[in-house]
């Protein structure tokens, strides 16, 4: 029964050991201080690993590091450039709107006046209609 | 090793409060090695692989601000390069049917891998799994992610991820056609 028992745990074991060789996980490393087999076992798996992890090993080409630094250093440039001109365009923008304000007012204002002025001679004349009478 | 990264070994850079520039001088000098490594194992060509990673680094310089945490920085700068490979694997997928079908120890060296047989018998074995067990295993044998961390890039549970490495290593171990792999003496020795 014992046996039985020792054997699904190194099933069990195995299986975890092929899913994920370095896991942490109390029961796994325990069982693998205590069963010499299922270390041999998972110390394979690891080895393969290890060696296919080495087998696509390369160096990074000196130069890309620099040209990631670069491109970040362009973006940021074209970033600035593109922040300038919409700021440009937003001042215009502004001073446009305001022209356009003073321009408003200033028909407003402009009318109103002549509309006084209309006023008033209408006044003065009804004034001088009454007096002659 | 420099300081940039010893500062991220420690792993408890506060990346909320670091200016934009020196957040990316620091990306780039811890995970540009792992990341070209990949992509050259995924893209199979070394121009494309550096014009992929120059794409993802812009991407990942573009939403930097979103980034908060050093421990999150390496999965999220896989994603956006899976990403960017996925749409640079779109537009120039003749050429990489080109690329595939003429794979010989000598493109690889040309390449800069390691050019004995037996990692050559590797580098194959892998390439000959299923897409969806592969993946998981790059993932983690040449990235160095977790089990939850491959669940979170790939949006799939942990159990599944589990279950894919399982059934990828078993694969690998068949395709060899022996129990333990071949030994380069890379741990141990």
């Amino acid at each position: 029964m014992n046996l039985v028992y020792k054997k699904m745990k190194c099933l069990e074991f195995k299986r975890l050991a092929l899913s994920d060789p370095n896991s942490s996980e109390h029961n796994f490393v325990e069982h693998s201080a205590n069963c010499p087999q299922c270390l041999k076992y998972v110390g394979g798996v690891r080895q393969m690993d290890a060696d296919l992890a080495s087998s696509v090993d390369v160096v990074i080409p000196s130069d890309l590091m620099a040209r990631l630094q670069l491109n970040q250093e362009l973006s940021e440039e074209v970033e600035y450039d593109a922040n300038k001109s919409s700021l440009s365009i937003r001042r215009y923008a502004i001073a446009a709107s305001f022209a356009l304000v003073v321009f408003v007012a200033g028909l407003w204002q402009a009318t109103n006046f002549l509309a006084i002025l209309a006023l008033a001679k209408i006044i003065r004349l009804c004034c001088q209609g009454s007096w002659s009478t | 090793m420099t300081d940039l990264s010893k500062e991220t070994d420690q792993q408890q850079v506060n990346y909320s409060v670091m200016d934009k520039k020196r957040k990316y001088a620091l990306l780039i000098e811890a995970h540009s090695t792992d990341l070209y490594k990949y992509a050259l194992w995924l893209c199979k060509d070394k121009h494309m692989a550096e014009d992929v990673m120059q794409e993802a680094f812009l991407r990942a310089w573009k939403s930097l601000d979103s980034l908060r945490e050093a421990k999150a920085a390496k999965g999220w700068l896989f994603t956006i390069f899976r990403r960017e490979h996925a749409r640079q694997f779109e537009r120039k997928q003749f050429k990489y049917s080109d690329v595939e079908s003429m794979d010989t120890i000598e493109d690889d060296r040309h390449m800069g891998y390691d050019d004995r047989p037996e990692a050559f018998a590797l580098r194959n074995a892998l390439k000959r799994l299923p897409q969806d067990y592969r993946e998981p295993l790059e993932m983690q044998v040449l990235g160095g992610f977790s089990c939850d961390e491959i669940a979170q890039i790939l949006s799939i549970s942990s159990s599944a991820v589990m279950t894919r490495l399982f059934r990828a290593r078993k694969k690998m171990r068949v395709i060899l056609g022996q129990e333990t792999a071949p030994h380069l003496g890379v741990v141990g020795d």
